[in-house]
């Protein structure tokens, strides 16, 4: 199923993650506890019977002992709706492997860890605008379509992260978590967009996929270049002192946005394509999206 | 610097073709970026004019730097350069008796030591060969590259008191190690700049040493009998200043080690005095005139005293046949003790064997077979058939070179008649009148004879200085233990010829024996002073002397050290290649254009958020 995505022994071992999340959501039966009593295996506490409480749970053993009726709450497990928001735009083709491609893989497993939970799960795909993806739903047919969505995914457009997050803002979804998969390199900048997010009252995770190349240029001497996604371009000859102007400015970049994201409590992930993904995911991300 | 491929020079043309394709290939690079606004920081930056025309240019400067640093490593240039060492080197240093000559604790030899070492160690050569030179040259270090071995030796040697080397003999050593184009330099230390035109045309550095200093030498000694009054001997002693000041010396002549006489004297600053005096002990063979300077200290005592021998005046027993002649008589005692026994006729039967020498004077004599023979117009029977006598022609000389003409001018003698006689095949003719001998010597085993095929009282040879000399040449020839001994020098090789091997020893001054070879013909010594020779049960003496010449300050010597360099065409100088050094260079230079032209390769790989 996940073939060129995911392999099995990978899937196997994303079975023993969790995501975590900063606040309970009120979603659907699902796999996760709720602070509100429902029906499940778990036992939560002793309350006095009232009437119209079903009979199934008075225990009749303390009723024998104390003469008075109780009835077993049971805690309730809800799910979390969990929307990856993945960055397809045209910058996210560029880097060695592709961002694009880091970033599907990285979606197809939080997408799996979402649905294992018993998570619905949607992928939003963005460039300049909120593109159509998969809605969010449970169940492995739904793992099944995003599987499907992530290997079909191919980059183009500008990217605005303002606009399309503002646009998903917009959407009739349950509050959930927000995973955003992007490089977040967008001339517009990022800060409305992610307020819209969390003014809607997501829970909001950042993470920012950068290729090697978008850190450290491989380029010297005499160079034209190109925006990947406009049409600008710009003759530069290309020294040392040109790079290390460049690699501060993207520093500041990322130091910016790791700033904004702390202080509205947003978690922010720095991910290089050059890390595999299983060190990204069991290793630099535990701890801090699963648990 | 030289360019030993010009022609590779040529290969600067490739410069054009290097210039078209970088403004062919210098296209910017296209490049996407992810974000393009992070770049605008980059730009924004002010650039000087300079950098600008660097960043255009500097690819393109750097590959013809390389470029022309391969195309001059390929036209091979070598700086030839005394400076920088290397090449063949030659040291002679003069090893001769006067190298000796002291000034306080140090001699001319150490100084030439010294400077000689000075000069290695500056000139750096590759290889080098040490020579010493004197009157028996010798090679001190064959050619080596191993330059800190070859100053131990030459640190090591020690000076000789023999003679002045022959140039020659200098020049086949070290042709005998190669070709002398080769050599960088052969540099020659001596106290005596040599004036032989086989070093013209070499790359010959002559360096002087030497100093003025104070020395007296017995320059020439000799002992001569007095025959003719019975006297004894006449001592002759030449004493020379080669001082700046006047000397005063006492001269003593010691006879077999006792001292016959001393004088005083007194000699002007470069002048000699000559000292005779006549001694009538003939029982003394060994002569030894030394002198002291009373006034001073001789920089070079070895020359203080010169040595002299006489050989031993042997008895002859002489059987004279035939006429008397005073004038033969005379001239032989004049070179032996002869004691004479007379007889008129010598038959066949006759018993010669107590007679050392005969004497035959107008005689005939039956065939002789052995014994020395001296014989005056007389004929040997079976031997030299003489027939009647024909009148002489001018005498012809046939053997100039033969010991018994030493000294003799044959124009002198007249003849009135020749006997007509034929000689045996082994007999050799000196001198000739017309076809028939004059002067002849016969040479047969246990036979010597020496002829004269003429009457001497029909002749003026006893009236001329030339008899008694020739008288003593055909006695030692007959007899060649009488020679006169010859001078000899240290350092000189003299010919064993005449001495019987079995029983030969030779003891030096010092007493210590020499070893001489059963096929050895030749000695050397060392030392001056008495050689005693044991040869065939008789004991001799020879008197081994230092060369006179050593003695002398010499011409060229001056106060300070005197270089002088002749520089030939031929002189190879030391060659540094450099072409691997501008290779290096070149590709130094590559390495520079490859991290210009991409120096991300070089960047260490940032590790990159996770």
């Amino acid at each position: 199923m996940s073939s060129l995505l995911l392999d099995e022994a990978f899937l196997k071992k994303l079975a023993n993650l969790k995501f975590i999340t900063r606040r309970h959501f009120f979603g659907q039966l699902g796999g996760w506890s709720s602070p509100r009593a429902g029906v499940s295996l778990e036992f939560a506490e002793y309350r006095e019977y009232h009437p119209g409480d079903d009979f199934r749970y008075v225990d009749w053993n303390l009723y024998g002992r104390l003469d008075k009726l109780f009835v077993k709450v049971f805690s309730r497990e809800e799910d979390i709706p969990i929307y990856v928001v993945l960055d397809t735009s045209h910058s996210m083709s560029l880097g060695q492997p592709p961002k694009l491609q880091y970033a599907t893989r990285l979606a197809a497993a939080l997408c799996y860890l979402g649905i294992k939970d018993l998570n619905r799960v949607g992928i939003f795909p963005f460039a300049r605008n909120l593109a159509a993806g998969v809605a969010p739903r449970g169940g492995s047919a739904q793992l099944h379509a995003a599987f499907n969505f992530l290997r079909q995914t191919t980059p183009g457009g500008e990217t605005s992260i303002n606009g399309a997050l503002e646009s998903f803002a917009k959407l009739r979804l349950e509050n959930g978590l927000v995973l955003l998969v992007s490089d977040m390199l967008s001339e517009a900048g990022y800060r409305e967009g992610l307020a819209h997010l969390l003014y809607k009252g997501h829970e909001v995770a950042v993470l920012q996929v950068l290729s090697a190349e978008d850190v450290d240029p491989k380029i010297a001497g005499e160079s034209r270049l190109l925006d990947s996604e406009l049409t600008n371009e710009r003759g530069l000859q290309v020294s040392s002192s040109a790079v290390r102007a460049y690699k501060e400015e993207v520093r500041r970049y990322v130091v910016n946005l790791k700033e904004f994201c702390q202080s509205h409590r947003i978690e922010h992930a720095l991910i290089s394509t050059a890390t595999p993904l299983e060190q990204l995911i069991f290793q630099n991300l535990r701890g801090v999206l699963f648990r | 610097m030289t360019l030993l491929s010009l022609p590779m020079l040529g290969l600067l043309g490739l410069a054009g073709l290097v210039i078209f394709l970088y403004f062919l290939r210098r296209r910017a690079q296209s490049q996407t970026v992810s974000a393009l606004f992070l770049w605008r920081a980059s730009s924004e930056r002010p650039r000087s004019a300079l950098s600008l025309l660097w960043a255009k240019l500097g690819l393109l400067l750097i590959q013809l730097l390389a470029l022309a640093l391969i195309v001059l490593s390929l036209a091979r240039p070598v700086v030839t350069s005394a400076a920088l060492g290397g090449g063949k080197i030659a040291v002679i240093v003069d090893g001769s008796a006067s190298m000796q000559t002291r000034y306080g604790s140090e001699t001319r030899y150490s100084e030439a030591l010294s400077q000689a070492e000075r000069y290695i160690k500056n000139a750096r050569p590759s290889q080098l060969t040490i020579l010493q030179a004197q009157n028996e040259s010798r090679l001190l270090v064959p050619l080596t590259e191993n330059i800190d071995d070859a100053l131990e030796k030459l640190k090591n040697s020690k000076p000789t008191l023999e003679s002045d080397a022959n140039a020659r003999d200098l020049i086949e050593i070290l042709r005998s190690q190669g070709d002398l184009k080769e050599y960088r330099e052969i540099a020659f230390f001596t106290d005596r700049i040599p004036s032989n035109p086989v070093w013209k045309g070499l790359p010959a550095r002559l360096v002087a040493l030497g100093k003025p200093v104070q020395n007296i030498a017995v320059t020439g000694f000799g002992v001569r009998l007095e025959p003719n009054r019975n006297l004894g001997y006449s001592v002759w002693t030449e004493i020379t200043n080669y001082s700046e000041a006047p000397a005063n010396l006492q001269l003593q002549v010691q006879a077999d080690d006792q001292i016959i006489h001393s004088v005083m004297l007194t000699i002007g600053p470069n002048k000699n005095t000559v000292h005779s005096f006549e001694y009538s002990d003939f029982s003394k063979t060994r002569f030894m005139a030394q002198v002291n300077l009373l006034n001073g200290q001789d920089a070079f005592p070895y020359d203080n005293q010169r040595f002299f021998a006489l050989a031993e005046r042997t008895a002859l027993n002489v059987l004279w046949v035939g006429e008397a002649n005073t004038f033969l008589e005379r001239a032989l005692l004049a070179n032996a003790r002869i004691r004479i026994a007379r007889k008129e006729k010598l038959s066949a039967g006759d018993d010669t064997s107590g007679a050392d020498l005969i004497i035959a004077n107008n005689a005939k004599l039956p065939l002789v077979s052995q014994g020395r023979w001296l014989i005056f117009n007389s004929s040997v029977d079976q031997l030299i058939e003489a027939q009647t006598a024909e009148p002489a022609q001018k005498l012809s000389v046939f053997q100039s070179d033969h010991p018994l003409l030493r000294l003799i001018e044959p124009n002198h003698i007249r003849i009135a008649k020749v006997l007509r006689s034929i000689l045996p095949k082994e007999g050799k003719v000196i001198l000739a009148s017309g076809d028939n001998p004059a002067v002849y010597a016969l040479e047969m085993p246990q036979l010597r004879l020496v002829g004269f095929g003429f009457s001497l009282q029909e002749s003026n040879l006893v009236l001329t200085v030339d008899f008694p000399i020739l008288m003593k040449n055909a006695l030692g020839w007959l007899f060649p233990q009488l020679e006169p001994p010859v001078p000899r020098q240290v350092g000189q090789a003299f010919s064993l010829a005449g001495l019987a091997h079995e029983g030969l020893e030779i003891y030096g001054p010092n007493g210590g024996l020499l070893t001489v070879g059963e096929s050895q013909s030749l000695v050397e010594m060392d030392n001056p002073g008495f050689y005693r020779v044991h040869s065939n049960q008789e004991v001799r003496y020879w008197a081994v002397n230092l060369a006179a010449s050593e003695s002398e300050p010499g011409a060229e010597a001056v106060q300070e050290p005197l270089v002088k360099s002749q520089e030939s065409e031929t002189q190879v100088q030391a060659q540094l290649p450099l072409w691997k050094y501008l290779l290096i260079f070149a590709l130094f230079a590559l390495c520079w254009e490859l991290f210009v032209y991409d120096r991300s390769l070089f960047r260490p790989t940032a590790g990159g958020p996770a």
